[in-house]
């Protein structure tokens, strides 16, 4: 697998995705989600603003072993996205190898105490899975768009 | 009354509406949704969900929102399962005053196709346009 872009985004492909990520001349997107990959709505929704040309798959967090397999072969420039940390974290666990995650867009709730940015919010339990994402040699850090410069959290 | 709600990245709706309204005097049954970068996927569904019942007088609501494809586009979508709403991308002032000046006249989908025509019209190269 070739992947450019490892990111946690709440609304996963939107008009950061699709507009702010651009330079990094992307062919193909993994959404990991499992409200996602059940709801057909929810897919074609995901699917209207992605440029012809570039390929999307769904998978649910049980089906992360097989996505690893499905895609071992591919050599398309890949983003992985998914909607939340524990997710993230699944992902790594399972064996996908990264050297980055982008926290992308992470929303305000009454847990997520610590501010990053304006658009990233970590509770102090995301904080600590975060640290063990990191702990497996992976880089944290909130980027919105390539435009924005990265915040760097562990 | 069709109801007519504009959903954007930011204040440009509010923006948009008050624009509307300096063209075309005061506008009825018109409501701005602003995304705001911290609120969750949920927070906002709740709100379109809240609004559109506000605004849904039986005759049907049009959604404007700006980016196909983005986040307000996303979420304004869950909704379409409603025959009687409609999801207009790419929302500009034409396509604002064109449906507030015909929000009764004809079929709702009728409407909706003229509105979506108005936007696509309004688009011009003006130097193009003078030396056709």
């Amino acid at each position: 697998m070739n992947i450019v872009l490892f990111r946690i985004d709440d609304r996963c492909i939107h008009g950061q995705i699709i507009q702010g990520w651009k330079g990094l001349e992307y062919q193909h997107i993994v959404v990991i989600n499992d409200e996602i990959a059940k709801d057909k709505m929810s897919k074609q929704l995901q699917l209207i603003s992605v440029p012809d040309g570039i390929t999307v798959y769904f998978y649910n967090t049980k089906e992360i072993p097989d996505m690893i397999r499905d895609q071992a072969q591919n050599t398309r420039r890949t983003i992985i996205l998914v909607r939340n940390v524990e997710d993230a974290l699944l992902v790594v666990q399972n064996g996908v190898k990264v050297d980055r995650l982008n926290l992308g867009v992470m929303s305000c709730n009454s847990s997520r105490t610590h501010v990053v940015n304006n658009a990233v919010y970590v509770s102090p339990e995301e904080l600590e899975l975060l640290k063990q994402i990191a702990g497996m040699g992976i880089r944290v850090e909130a980027q919105g768009v390539e435009r924005d410069t990265a915040v760097k959290l562990f | 009354m069709i109801g007519i709600i504009v959903v954007t990245h930011g204040n440009m709706c509010v923006e948009l509406i008050k624009t509307a309204e300096m063209v075309i005097g005061e506008c009825q049954n018109i409501v701005a949704i602003p995304f705001l970068c911290h609120e969750s996927c949920e927070e906002r569904t709740l709100k379109i969900e809240q609004i559109i019942s506000q605004v849904n007088q039986g005759d049907g609501v049009v959604i404007f929102t700006d980016l196909m494809g983005g986040n307000c586009c996303n979420i304004s979508g869950m909704f379409l399962k409603d025959e009687k709403i409609a999801i207009l991308t790419g929302v500009n002032l034409p396509m604002i005053i064109n449906l507030v000046n015909h929000r009764n006249e004809g079929s709702f989908d009728d409407i909706v196709a003229n509105v979506q025509k108005a936007g696509i019209k309004s688009i011009v190269n003006l130097r193009e346009k003078i030396e056709q």
